[in-house]
């Protein structure tokens, strides 16, 4: 990559809201490392799940851009910027992989690194959705955090398909397979939502 | 000759009707926000004989749908006049009044929790549910549980998203504070579940929080609720303690910017809150049951006691 692209890049970086997305991404490693030193206390799923939502609400931050406007008429397209945008999602990523493998660790026969995917899926909602707002706004951080973080609570507290496949695939059984790979799917579609919208505006 | 009609001198409004009018205002303004609108029709749909949590925890779904998006929606209201603030601040209204009106605006989320609640209640006279699904709770502490509980949740967040949105400038603020209090609530909502609640720093702790139980059941989306536990903590004193909550939190948004005057009314009245606050804690930790109470379909009723 040329040295020019990668200061660019690094510029790019810099304008990144480490705030939310650190401030956020520590609570929620907090939140699961509390539940590691009490691993049998009845907090602890409800802990799990918070903290695997807020990670999805730190990622939603992570396309803020206050000058979108002006960025957009320079030669550093938008697709690039989002590339180089997705990089800081190792922090929440980091950071649910993390407090989820401490609290296994402490508490093995809960399986809590089958919550993995549910991190990942909520991270990566919160990422596509914010690209979607993206559109009618140049921050669109706090609304899409805000809606990826009560929307992963309701899907998981209302658990609407339940019968085939549970929102949190904790446990045994076949519904297991099926939740993960219904996650593994939020991935992908919020994948191709971040790829769709993240195309240079067309004036007409 | 020409008569030239006088318009009549309109006279400047008192505070008070300034604060009312922004008020309604700011009222209209919260009610067409999108996230209040989606919140409370789920909220509404959720109340409406579907298969919700246990009967004495219903206060979690307006807490999460009018008090965790009221947060949310209030922080941005109260933002969203910032890019303005040259033009606002010239103009006769002090801060502290928008800032009141902001807080009467909460009333919208509160009326709607309480219609709901109401509706909820409707619902469940229609189709009445066993009475040991109620625990050992009486006919007052059934009513604060289902109908003051909820209304007081969906006017508390509002009233912090208030808060945020004056002290809090930096971006994200809305959701670390959402995650802080979603953390602070679950991690103590349900600490007598484990069986040791005869602890007296344990029932404290149990009923600090903004949002907590006071009953668990054994039953959950697939198997029907043959006992319902009933954990300690008096909910009339619980509720008083949240409103006294909600009262702080109108006393730090109304503090910022505001004159030395109105500084001394809102510290007097903040200090008198937090004498109630403390006053209503301790009576809620105190008083009601020591330890769990097991209710069982029969309607018998077994002390569980702990092993602290």
């Amino acid at each position: 990559m040329p040295r020019a692209a990668v200061g660019r890049g690094l510029r790019v970086l810099r304008s990144t809201p480490w705030l939310p997305v650190c401030g956020t991404s520590g609570l929620a490693t907090a939140l699961l490392v509390g539940a590691a030193l009490a691993p049998h206390q009845p907090f602890v799923p409800f802990a799990a799940v918070i903290a695997v939502a807020a990670c999805g609400g730190a990622a939603a931050y992570l396309l803020d851009e206050d000058t979108a406007p002006v960025l957009d008429a320079t030669p550093t397209s938008r697709g690039v910027r989002t590339c180089w945008r997705l990089l800081p999602l190792a922090v929440p990523v980091t950071a649910s992989l993390a407090g989820l493998a401490a609290l296994d660790r402490a508490d093995s026969s809960g399986r809590w690194l089958q919550l993995v995917p549910v991190a990942l899926g909520s991270m990566a909602a919160g990422t596509g959705l914010a690209a979607a707002l993206r559109r009618s706004s140049s921050t669109p951080g706090d609304l899409a955090a805000a809606v990826t973080l009560v929307g992963v609570l309701l899907v998981v507290a209302v658990d609407p398909l339940r019968r085939w496949a549970p929102a949190v695939p904790l446990g045994e059984g076949p519904g297991v397979g099926r939740s993960m790979l219904m996650w593994t799917a939020v991935v992908v579609v919020s994948g191709c939502a971040v790829a769709l919208f993240s195309r240079d505006p067309v004036h007409h | 000759m020409s008569t030239v009609v006088l318009e009549q001198p309109r006279l400047v409004p008192s505070p008070a009707a300034s604060v009312r009018q922004l008020g309604v205002i700011e009222a209209k303004r919260y009610a067409t926000h999108p996230l209040f609108v989606v919140g409370a029709l789920m909220c509404a749909g959720l109340s409406i004989g579907l298969p919700g949590p246990d009967e004495l925890d219903y206060a979690v779904i307006p807490a999460f749908f009018l008090g965790v998006l009221g947060l949310v929606v209030s922080a941005r209201l109260t933002r969203s006049t910032d890019t303005s603030a040259p033009v606002l601040d010239a103009a006769p209204v002090p801060i502290t009044r928008r800032t009141a009106a902001l807080c009467l605006a909460c009333a919208v989320p509160a009326v709607t929790a309480l219609l709901i609640a109401l509706l909820h209640r409707a619902t469940l006279l229609a189709d009445p549910i066993a009475d040991f699904r109620y625990g050992t709770f009486g006919g007052l502490d059934r009513q604060v549980l289902t109908l003051v509980l909820p209304v007081v949740y969906a006017a508390g967040g509002p009233l912090l998203g208030v808060v945020v949105g004056r002290w809090l400038r930096f971006p994200g603020a809305p959701l670390l504070t959402v995650v802080a209090l979603l953390a602070w609530s679950a991690t103590l909502a349900y600490l007598p579940q484990s069986g040791s609640s005869s602890s007296a720093l344990l029932r404290l702790l149990h009923v600090s929080a903004p949002y907590t139980a006071f009953a668990f059941s054994d039953g959950d989306n697939v198997h029907p609720i043959t006992v319902v536990t009933t954990m300690p903590g008096a909910p009339l004193w619980f509720a008083v303690w949240a409103v006294a909550l909600c009262g702080l939190a109108v006393c730090a948004a109304l503090w910022r910017g505001a004159s030395a005057t109105v500084r001394t009314s809102v510290a007097r009245a903040g200090l008198v809150l937090v004498a109630v606050a403390a006053i209503a804690l301790a009576l809620a930790a105190t008083t009601g049951h020591d330890v769990n109470h097991e209710t069982d379909s029969s309607g018998r009723t077994t002390v569980v006691r702990g092993d602290a």
